[in-house]
């Protein structure tokens, strides 16, 4: 799953918009700050369980909306009064791990981000 | 840092657990409607409460198939206290030892299968509607016939307070929350459905006398006495027990009743482990026939709301 990783070679990261994939179900906590995501595709062949975010993955979970890496880094940083180059290499392990789970993907940012159905 | 842990709580489950059912019917092309529950609580037709499990009833043709689907996901059925004879049983409860919650499976249900359950999945299907859950779209019967559903469920189940209380919050919605074509429509199904007979404490109360007259009650003699059994436990056993063959099968059932192993206990409703880890077996059996008792007592009085506003009285 290095779609990513490949994308940003050839587009730039700074185009690259993060959103939630297509069929994930979540629920989210805001007073427990947690989030429940469920990516449904493939469920049946790989018995995909649901992945619990907290702490500082919920608020890179909240954060997406702001879609690019720097923006949600930034958003994040501003949260836990950090600076973004100190934490942006961790906010892109958890992306790059949530989209080889089939939760989030990216786009170039001139693309709409939309897809997720029931949002 | 640890960004993802995998514990989750049964009130985030339930959610999830209707997403996933529905993506996995939409992959099969299997139809599925989801009711009770989360779905009856985003139509606003009963206050917002904890929901204890997801409930679905679905084209009676898939059941298997819709099963054997989530066995691929680890869901299999929650062994059952249920005696081993006796009539069909309209559902199945499927659950998976990492997921705090049951999935109920319904082959139809109870109280409108009278026309069949195939015609009644049928005429459901035709009207649905959708509802997000989890932010995933699901399908759910339209808002009358989820009315429907749940007053039947409720009055099915009316030896308990809470089901009456949650009758007078569907006698509200009915009146507040439904429009004018969508309580014609209950009307108007109920009758198609030969649904009248089961609804018809609680329509006693939701419509004019001059309405409740007009109602046509399709049922047969035979099935307003299966929907007696089915509201009545007690009369149920007793019609098992008679129509059981054989001194060892009657013994059973009466073993059942009054006498039931801690086993058979442990996977009753309503007893829990600690129970019977504190009370002992022979306690938890005098306070599950204290408990009937009580419950029959209770449904033997008219039913009645004491909230929620009723169109029986003309104002």
């Amino acid at each position: 799953m290095n779609s990513a990783i490949d994308s940003v070679s050839l587009i730039g990261e700074a185009e690259l918009q993060w959103t939630i994939s297509k069929n994930v179900a979540f629920v989210e906590n805001e007073a427990s700050e947690r989030a429940v995501v469920f990516p449904l595709n493939g469920i049946q062949e790989h018995n995909v369980q649901p992945l619990v975010l907290v702490d500082s993955a919920y608020a890179v979970w909240k954060a997406l909306r702001h879609g690019t890496l720097q923006k949600i880094t930034a958003q994040v940083a501003e949260i836990y009064d950090v600076l973004p180059e100190e934490i942006i290499s961790s906010v892109k392990d958890l992306l790059i791990s949530l989209e080889s789970r089939g939760v989030v993907h990216t786009a170039p940012q001139s693309v709409d981000a939309g897809g997720h159905d029931a949002q | 840092m640890t960004l993802i842990s995998l514990n989750f709580a049964s009130s985030e489950a339930i959610p999830l657990a209707h997403a996933m059912v529905q993506h996995v019917a939409t992959e099969l092309q299997v139809r599925v409607l989801f009711v009770k529950g989360l779905t009856l609580q985003a139509q606003r037709l009963r206050k917002e409460r904890p929901v204890a499990d997801v409930d679905v009833i679905l084209d009676p043709a898939k059941f298997a198939q819709l099963e054997q689907a989530l066995a691929k996901s680890g869901w299999y059925r929650r062994p059952s206290a249920a005696l081993s004879f006796g009539p069909e049983h309209h559902a199945i409860s499927l659950i998976n030892d990492t997921w705090p919650v049951d999935i109920d499976l319904h082959k139809w249900m109870p109280g409108m299968q009278f026309a069949g359950p195939e015609t009644c999945f049928d005429l459901l299907w035709e009207h649905r509607v959708k509802v997000t859950v989890a932010h995933f779209a699901v399908d759910t019967p339209c808002p009358a016939h989820s009315l429907m559903i749940g007053v039947a469920h409720c009055l099915r189940e009316h030896g308990s307070p809470e089901k009456r209380a949650e009758l007078a919050q569907h006698l509200t919605a009915f009146n507040e929350v439904l429009s004018a074509s969508e309580r014609q429509l209950l009307i108007t199904h109920a009758e198609e459905l030969s649904a009248v007979y089961a609804l018809r404490p609680w329509l006693e109360l939701a419509l004019t006398p001059r309405e409740n007259a007009r109602l046509r009650d399709r049922s047969t003699p035979s099935q307003r006495e299966e929907w007696r059994l089915a509201t009545d436990a007690p009369a149920k056993l007793w019609s098992t027990f008679k129509k059981s063959k054989g001194v060892r099968a009657k013994f059973e059932v009466l073993q059942w009743v009054f006498w039931p192993t801690r086993e058979q206990l442990a996977l009753m409703p309503h007893v829990s482990a600690y129970d019977l880890e504190t009370l002992g077996t022979h306690r938890v059996r005098l306070r599950r026939l204290k408990g009937a008792l009580a419950r029959r007592k209770f449904r033997q009085q008219r039913i009645s709301v004491t909230s929620g506003p009723s169109r029986a009285t003309p104002h």
